[in-house]
């Protein structure tokens, strides 16, 4: 996969997160050094950001790459795993608990490979009777069950 | 500090009460439930007292303080366990113990690292509930020292030991930090009632939870890494060599323990950040003492040994400024008070006069919980270790579901679990971008009180900035943190500078 | 022997955390199902408090669980909302006090809700007294020699509050209008940090509630300056109200309970009776007293009368301070 430095996709992800957060602030009164304001401290903690990425930005330019300086993106688990919790936020105030749990595991499962699925069906009733009998029956945390 | 005979009148006094069979079995029951509970990732301290909190209702007061007791440190306890096997802090003050627990357990010697904590934690206990007993009262004035300045000074040093902790470069440690402040920023802002940076989202308009974040960044994080990991044919976490810590492992752990109570006690009677202040203090010190600070983050046990003790003696002393002022120094002590005024007790400087045996009673069960905890937890210890020989493939999916039900239960908020899937996605690329992301974490959780303090402090003395040094202990604490983070950035700048030559 | 009576109690307590607790079962079709009594705050502090009190005695009149559910965020408004929103079926109880349903509605400008009418009223629970407390080196005795004080040093003090349009901030507001006072509010997050700061002397004055001052000022750790209520407190019969010191000023709190406005009345009347009994409840009277709350236990018609005075009267004092918190 491609290779990258990775200081320099560092500094530009803090320069966009400290270029929101200055933008985002615009709106606040920056108020009085007695009376700081809401908007005093994120804007300059923002630009601060926004200095700080762009020497960590120049200073990966400047060097010489090395093989070291390669990042491996396997873009598979982690996106198996941000659907599963996808799901589970989709589908546990419609369907309640025990639907979002089947769901988070057979999508979180895709994270590894070879699939196994008759694997993935006992995990997935296990996974709910674990989770109703637990959090819902023993801890009694108010969430439904099943579908309303 | 009162006569060692009247001491030793109160603490009998306090375990005549903690020692009764039906106390102890509360005791008892509260600790295990509370390691259950606290174990599950994504349920801290916090939740899991708060959800056990009424079963207690219908205990005696004192046999329900007792309980809770129980539950507290178990579930800290509980807390720590999950933080070294699947790298998910429960709570702000088991984020370091992440770093080298976690790295033990890849390593195969998550059992030592268990015992290490099991026993570390007991042993601050221990020292931390004496401390209790023979100060309370004295130390509470220490509390009325901290002016708004004072508490700046204190949380300024905090963000510059964070660098410390950093293994890389000190300027994406830095920028981490700037990362966590922004984060803290999020939410109403309590002195003009202004949102600040929720984009319109009324989820955000309480900040963004300690949870998600925290369960995002560590744990989800982790769970991708560690699955690339597997695919790319690396050997799974290495087999458990052995259960218990070598004689090497105590010779290492044991001052980083006498070293972390030390500083988790006197930390703890702070309110505010006072556990979390602790525990990454106590790291910070020990990385600074090693020989070889690089071992540190690799499964160097002086990381895991300093931060429990800390933390748990600092757990202890917090009960001062709740039981002599009546103040709750953090969450967990909030929920305490509650859990004293459904008893009708409102605790506050005259409940060790009119209440001897409550007071005495709960210092006691302090040192009984923390006893009952250890006997449980060291047998357990291999129960918990052997839990990381269980296939990952059938483990991931398992701690997802806790991760995904602890970010939904905690506010019965969708949102919070989508934001754990936010923060998922920013700690998988800044683990990838190798930052780090405990600065980022303890800059989140400090930099709100710092901010409030900073411009509480400023309104107090009208604007006027020189109050910060004009203060004495103020200016001495700045001092310190400013000597900190020269001597942290000083080889830092140097390094920048020759790699500037290099390329000329 | 107390082991076998504690043994039993721990198995009790293990039985409720299961869910097993046998419970009466009652003729009445109502209810059926778990009750949810809503608290706009978190776990432990004062109205959570006495919803838990509330709530055990009340699951044992009505025969089915009444569960407390935290919802503490955004001054209460956003567990207002959910309330509204819910359905009107008698299952979704709501414990609101001064903050959620006099301060915010006045404060906040989008609320999603009308307060005055989105509730039903059940009943007015409990009412507690605020006090105006000093650092013991303040020299002031009451809130005149405070006033005195104050004018002499204009814009010398500060007072502390838990928060923005908390009724603390606006009592003390209301108090610095009346006397005429130069002052600078210093907000705290919540009333225990700004205790706190109070008991350390900066700032040292702050209004805040009867219960949780008693123990300090009797251990002279914080002296109280006025009783901020109708008449004095029995627990403090020497501390003359702020009214006798010739400021108008109450910063009484009071916890309510309210349900979604189309709820059927043979439903309110049932859970009136459950409130009243759970409130006359000898171990809940002893509970409150302890906790220096008066009981009260009003009809709906009272609560709704009470809700509309104290709406009034703090929307008038938020709009002469022009306060406002736009969102």
């Amino acid at each position: 996969m491609q290779s990258t430095r990775p200081d320099i996709l560092a500094a530009g992800l803090f320069a966009t997160i400290g270029g929101i957060v200055v933008a985002g602030s615009r709106g606040l009164e920056p108020g009085t050094l007695m009376r700081m304001g809401p908007g005093y401290l994120p804007t300059t903690v923002g630009i601060l950001v926004l200095a700080l990425a762009a020497v960590l930005g120049l200073r990966a330019a400047l060097a010489r790459p090395t093989d070291e300086d390669r990042v491996d993106w396997r873009l598979g688990p982690i996106a198996a795993i941000l659907a599963a919790l996808g799901a589970f936020a989709l589908l546990i105030d419609p369907i309640g608990l025990v639907g979002a749990t089947m769901a988070l595991i057979a999508a979180a499962r895709f994270a590894d490979r070879p699939l196994r699925p008759g694997e993935t069906l006992v995990l997935m009733l296990a996974g709910a009777a674990f989770s109703a009998l637990v959090f819902v029956h023993l801890l009694q945390l108010p969430i439904a069950l099943w579908p309303a | 500090m009162a006569g060692l005979e009247e001491i030793a009148g109160h603490l009998g006094l306090g375990l005549s009460v903690a020692l009764t069979p039906g106390n102890v079995l509360y005791c008892f029951l509260g600790a295990l439930l509370g390691t259950l509970i606290g174990v599950l990732p994504g349920l801290g301290p916090a939740t899991t007292i708060a959800m056990l909190l009424p079963v207690t209702f219908h205990l005696s007061p004192i046999g329900g303080l007792i309980m809770l007791a129980g539950i507290y440190y178990g579930a800290q306890y509980g807390g720590s366990i999950t933080s070294i096997l699947v790298n998910i802090p429960g709570e702000s003050s088991s984020v370091i113990t992440c770093l080298d627990g976690h790295a033990m357990t890849r390593q195969g010697r998550s059992g030592a690292a268990l015992a290490t904590a099991a026993l570390g934690s007991f042993f601050a206990g221990c020292v931390a509930t004496l401390l209790v007993a023979l100060f309370a009262p004295p130390l509470t004035d220490l509390v009325q020292l901290f002016g708004a300045a004072e508490y700046f000074a204190l949380m300024a040093l905090g963000l510059v030991a964070a660098i410390v902790l950093a293994q890389g470069s000190v300027l994406k440690a830095l920028l981490m930090i700037l990362l966590g402040l922004m984060l803290g920023f999020v939410g109403t802002d309590v002195n003009s009632g202004a949102h600040r940076l929720t984009f319109g989202l009324e989820g955000l308009a309480d900040g963004i939870g300690f949870i998600p974040l925290a369960m995002g960044v560590f744990g989800i994080a982790e769970i991708a890494v560690h699955l690339e990991r597997m695919q790319g044919g690396a050997a799974p976490a290495a087999a458990i060599t052995r259960l218990w810590p070598t004689r090497q492992d105590f010779r290492q752990a044991w001052p980083a323990v006498l070293r972390g109570t030390g500083v988790g006690s006197l930390l703890g009677i702070l309110p505010g950040g006072g556990a979390i202040l602790g525990s990454f203090a106590a790291y910070t010190l020990e990385k600074r003492l090693a020989r070889d600070p690089s071992r540190f983050g690799q499964g160097a046990i002086e990381g895991v040994a300093a931060p429990e003790s800390a933390n748990n003696a600092a757990a202890q002393t917090s009960f001062i400024p709740l039981l002599t002022l009546g103040i709750p120094s953090n969450g967990v002590m909030a929920l305490m008070v509650g859990a004293m005024m459904i008893h009708g007790i409102t605790p506050g400087p005259t409940v060790i006069d009119q209440q001897p045996e409550l007071f005495w009673g709960i210092i006691a069960s302090m040192w009984v919980a923390n006893l009952i905890l250890v006997v449980i937890n060291l047998p357990l210890v291999g129960v918990w270790a052997r839990l990381t020989r269980v296939p990952y493939r059938i483990l991931f999916p398992a701690v997802l579901l806790f991760c995904a039900i602890g970010a939904y239960s905690y506010a019965h908020s969708v949102f919070d679990v989508v934001l754990t899937m936010v923060f998922g996605l920013m700690g998988y690329v800044l683990l990838k971008l190798r930052c780090e992301p405990a600065p980022l974490l303890l800059a989140f959780v400090l930099g709100p009180m710092m901010e409030e303090s900073l411009r509480r402090a400023l309104l107090i003395g009208r604007g006027d900035p020189t109050v910060f040094v004009t203060r004495p202990l103020s200016a001495a604490i700045l001092a310190v943190a400013a000597l900190l983070l020269v001597v942290t950035i000083l080889p830092a700048v140097r390094g920048l500078r020759q790699t500037a030559f290099r390329e000329d | 022997m107390p082991l076998v009576s504690q043994l039993c109690r721990a198995a009790a307590a293990l039985l409720a955390l299961a869910g097993l607790s046998a419970s009466p079962v009652h003729a009445q079709a109502y209810p059926t199902k778990p009750i949810t009594l809503i608290v706009p705050f978190p776990a432990g502090g004062t109205t959570d408090v006495l919803a838990r009190i509330f709530a055990e005695r009340m699951s044992a009149d009505l025969g089915q669980r009444v569960v407390v559910d935290n919802r503490g965020t955004a001054g209460g408004t956003s567990a207002a909302a959910f309330v509204a929103r819910s359905a009107p079926d008698g299952y979704t109880l709501f414990i609101s006090n001064v903050s959620t349903h006099a301060l915010a509605p006045n404060l906040y400008k989008n609320l999603s809700y009308d307060t005055l009418t989105a509730f039903a009223p059940v009943s007015l629970m409990t009412t507690s007294a605020g006090v105006l407390i000093a650092h013991p080196s303040l020299k002031a005795a009451d809130a005149r020699e405070l006033a005195a004080l104050v004018k002499a040093n204009p814009g010398k003090f500060n007072y502390a509050s838990p928060g923005n349009g908390t009724g603390g901030h606006l009592g003390m507001e209301r108090f610095r209008t009346l006397a005429g006072l130069d002052m600078v509010h210093v907000p705290f997050n919540g009333s225990g940090p700004a205790r706190n700061a109070v008991l350390a002397g900066e700032p040292p004055v702050m209004f805040e509630n009867i219960q949780t001052v008693l123990s300090p000022a009797q251990a002279g750790k914080l002296k109280v300056l006025g009783v901020a209520a109708d008449k004095r407190s029995s627990k403090l019969p020497d501390v003359p109200t702020m009214a006798e010191q010739g400021f108008a000023v109450t910063v009484s709190s009071w916890t309510a309970f309210f349900v979604p406005a189309a709820t059927p009345k043979p439903i309110i009347d049932r859970l009136h009776a459950s409130a009243l009994v759970a409130l006359k409840n000898e171990d809940t009277q002893r509970r409150l007293a302890d906790l220096s709350t008066e009981s009260v236990g009003s009809s709906p018609a009272e609560l709704a009368a009470f809700v509309k005075a104290e709406y009034d009267t703090w929307g008038g004092i938020i709009r002469a301070q022009g306060l406002k918190i736009d969102n």
